[in-house]
């Protein structure tokens, strides 16, 4: 405990300066929260002066705690939970104290090779979307109609391979995903590569579901129990994906799997993010907001919902394709 | 009319012919599928070709009557509760499962049962023991369905026991008092409870190993083999043992003919005893603390726990969830006979958690206000059906009905690699209890255990919450 407040002000102020300048750098326009941090910790165990693996591991935690701090109350991550932040921070002290298990017991050497091994780490996570392209783009045939929702860096890469690498011809619906309207900017994103693209509601899912023959959606965490964490409304996409017989694909990084078991929605954990604002889009000229600050009114803007794994069809990651049963056995294997 | 009377009859007889080939093919094969067949006795021989014979002349009786049930060529009498259902696939299928195998130790591979050899039946020797029932004839017919469908498995242990306390002459000197002790605890049902039953079941070993002194010209990791071998099988014959005992006894075991020869006697039964009391402590008193700690992240404030039976990690899990200053209530649902959860009503009372009693019969009425179903496993099977007290089943699968996530603790020690997909292949027969015992319904049907097979969120083990669909990896790494 002592030495928690020993290294607290400074250290951490250094830490999140550091996760900000990841996060803002041009050339990392690209990269995902959770490898930035991973890139983070890395440069935490270059500048450490512990002597001690437990020394090593404590700052790491620290500068875990510090981030996952900035998360909630900064809003780094948008409109989107800090999961994928703690499962990447996590997985990373996984990888550091694995290697020194295995390694000898010379600290000097260890941390040399653990430096060593954790960028190998940051850069498969990096490559990590490549290889999901590959293993997904199988999936998609000529002519067929894909149903996605709102914008995800994984899944406009595995679109983008099928379309321009391998010629396929197929089109695009893309749920709108309020509040952040991702399913705009993956529109764009998607006409650019020659996708033919319909963009539609959020409420028009079930409409929409009737023309799709597959399904693709990212992820923020992917959980134990083989379902995922993801923006709101891909809960309801899976059930009437299910409903209507869909395939239901998940594309999604192995540095998001996360150490959850969430039993229901109401077992999430909680990302507080600012209250929406409601306006009818349909009257001409001004927007004219709806005045919701009644007394007897709630807004809950969830960002989150959990789809459980028997909604899922399979899982596209860079460990290849897996069945939502085998995600609990990788975590297993990772942890136990 | 006369013509259709014809043809029943010729079906009939066409019927009787293959159940005489099949009896033929029957003697021809003896060994059928699972095991080698108990050589018979004289007496027992003409016993099976009395009721042979007692079946085709019934065969014949009903033909000529043109009975509306002319399939079934063994029990006449077995077609009433099976009903209207006239494919013999089926109604074979159905002999089988009544067939009854010698032993509870070894029951039929669930695949057999399902194979519809209707050979089987009269392939099986005449049942040992007389206090099983002879099903059909004499039987109301209301009943045969419960009982034909458990009639493969031993009837369960009356004390005092007399037959096993009175071991074989040859080998009585290797039973050890305590096992009698523990015996007689078992077949009275003063030891429940899987994590009870294998520790006092460790403890009774413990006491032999201390005993032990191996014979000058034996090695002693075989001997010791031997004489613990001799002790577990006086111990099952009391009570059938848990998959918890036999994982046990596979550990003690394992470790027995780890022995090295020229280690002294005195040195090799402290590391035995050493390693049985980390047995206990590690893998099982630990495990479940451990159990306690990760089940409890999952109770909130405000939450609802319905709980059925009295698991010590689920008592654990409470107690802790307490510790960490949660506020929640618990619903304990209780069912007969054997009222488990009294005394985790009186657990939770002790600790001063606000606890609602109610009976199986309200399970539904309560449901909709809990937010959490939790309950301990006597296993694990590897395709991830659980096994657990009888009734828990049932409050899983209201559980679905409303939604409610149910989580079942279990300690990975009683995980096992055997499949089971229904409660009725294996299972334990409990005895019938006082109050009916001078009831003119003379039949009782009480089984030990359940089978969940779906509707589990989650299973709590020491490493944390997993699937049930990981309990083949968990295994696996185990190893």
């Amino acid at each position: 405990m002592s030495s928690l407040t020993e290294l607290s002000s400074p250290f951490i102020e250094i830490v999140l300066k550091d996760l900000l300048s990841f996060m803002s750098s041009p050339s990392h326009s690209d990269v995902a929260l959770p490898v930035a941090a991973m890139k983070v910790m890395l440069n935490v165990i270059k500048r450490s002066k512990a002597i001690t693996m437990t020394g090593l591991l404590q700052e790491l935690e620290t500068a875990k705690e510090g981030m996952l701090g900035l998360a909630a109350s900064k809003d780094i991550c948008g409109f989107r939970s800090h999961i994928p932040l703690q499962s990447g921070c996590e997985l990373f002290m996984r990888y550091v104290t694995r290697s020194f298990y295995e390694m000898s017991s010379d600290f000097e050497l260890c941390i040399k090779e653990v430096l060593l091994r954790g960028e190998t780490f940051a850069g498969m996570s990096l490559t990590a979307r490549q290889s999901i392209a590959e293993h997904g783009c199988e999936f998609i045939r000529e002519g067929q109609v894909i149903l996605t929702h709102g914008y995800s860096r994984v899944v406009a890469s595995l679109l983008k391979m099928a379309a321009e690498k391998q010629k396929k011809n197929f089109s695009v619906i893309v749920l709108e995903g309020r509040p952040e309207g991702g399913g705009a900017r993956a529109a764009a994103v998607y006409s650019e590569a020659n996708i033919p693209v319909t963009v539609v509601l959020d409420s028009a899912m079930g409409y929409a579901m009737e023309k799709a023959d597959l399904v693709i959606v990212g992820a923020e965490g992917v959980v134990e129990n083989g379902g995922v964490v993801n923006k709101i409304g891909t809960y309801a996409l899976g059930i009437t994906a299910k409903a209507l017989n869909t395939p239901f694909y998940v594309a999604a990084e192995s540095y998001k799997f996360a150490r959850l078991y969430p039993l229901n929605q109401a077992d999430l954990p909680r990302v507080e993010t600012g209250e929406l604002r409601f306006a009818d889009t349909t009257l001409p000229g001004k927007l004219e907001e709806i005045d919701v600050k009644k007394d007897l009114i709630t807004v809950d803007n969830c960002v989150i919902d959990y789809t459980p794994a028997n909604y899922i069809t399979l899982l596209f990651t860079d460990l290849g394709v897996l069945t939502p049963s085998a995600i609990s056995d990788e975590l297993i294997r990772l942890y136990a | 009319m006369s013509t259709e009377e014809e043809k029943e009859a010729e079906k009939a007889r066409k019927k009787a012919e293959k159940a005489k080939r099949a009896a033929e093919f029957a003697a021809k094969n003896p060994n059928g599928f699972t095991k080698p067949k108990e050589k018979l006795s004289k007496a027992e021989r003409r016993a099976k070709q009395e009721a042979q014979r007692a079946a085709k002349a019934n065969e014949a009786d009903k033909s000529k009557s043109s009975s509306k049930n002319p399939k079934n060529p063994k029990n006449p009498s077995s077609n009433v509760d099976i009903g209207s259902n006239n494919d013999p696939q089926a109604s074979a299928s159905r002999q089988v499962l009544s067939s009854s195998p010698q032993t509870l130790a070894l029951p039929p591979p669930i695949l057999n049962n399902s194979n519809g050899n209707s050979n089987r039946k009269q392939n099986t020797p005449p049942r040992k023991s007389s206090t099983s029932s002879n099903v059909p004839f004499s039987q109301p017919p209301s009943t045969l369905n419960a009982q034909s469908l458990f009639s493969h498995l031993s009837p369960p242990m009356k004390p005092p026991l007399t037959k096993t306390l009175s071991p074989p002459p040859q080998t009585s000197k290797s039973i050890h008092p305590s096992t009698v002790t523990l015996c007689n605890a078992y077949s009275r049902f003063s030891i429940t409870g899987s994590n009870s039953r294998c520790i006092a079941m460790l403890e009774c070993f413990k006491k032999i190993i201390g005993d032990y002194e191996p014979p000058k010209d034996k090695v002693m990791s075989m001997d010791l083999t031997r004489v613990l071998k001799e002790n577990f099988k006086v111990i099952t014959e009391s009570r059938v043992h848990s998959i918890s005992m036999g994982n046990a006894f596979t550990f003690l075991k394992n470790f027995v003919t780890k022995i090295k020869h020229n280690e002294e006697t005195s040195v090799s039964k402290d590391n035995l005893l050493l390693a049985i009391d980390q047995f206990i402590e590690k893998t099982v008193q630990f495990a479940s603390d451990v159990i306690a700690k990760e089940g409890s992240t999952k109770v909130k404030n405000g939450d609802v726990i319905l709980t059925y039976g009295c698991s010590t990690s689920v008592k654990k899990l409470f107690a802790k969830a307490l510790d960490q200053g949660k506020d929640f209530r618990v619903i304990v649902v209780d069912g007969r006979p054997e009222l488990e959860g009294k005394k985790m009503l009186g657990y939770l009372q002790e600790l001063g958690i606000h606890v609602t009693y109610v009976g199986y019969n309200s399970l539904s009425y309560v449901m909709k206000e809990v937010s959490l179903v939790l309950y301990g496993a006597a296993a694990l099977l590897s395709n991830g059906s659980v096994v657990c007290r009888v009734g828990a089943n049932g409050v899983t699968l209201v559980a679905g009905a409303y939604r409610k996530p149910v989580l079942v603790c279990c300690e990975t020690y009683k995980f096992s690699k055997k499949v089971q997909i229904d409660a009725i292949t294996h299972n334990e027969l409990t005895p019938k209890p006082d109050e009916f015992k001078s009831s003119p319904c003379s039949d009782w049907v009480g089984v030990k255990y359940d089978v969940v097979g779906e509707g589990v969120a989650g299973i709590v083990t020491e490493f944390g919450i997993v699937p049930t669909t990981s309990v083949a990896v968990i295994l696996r790494e185990m190893e």
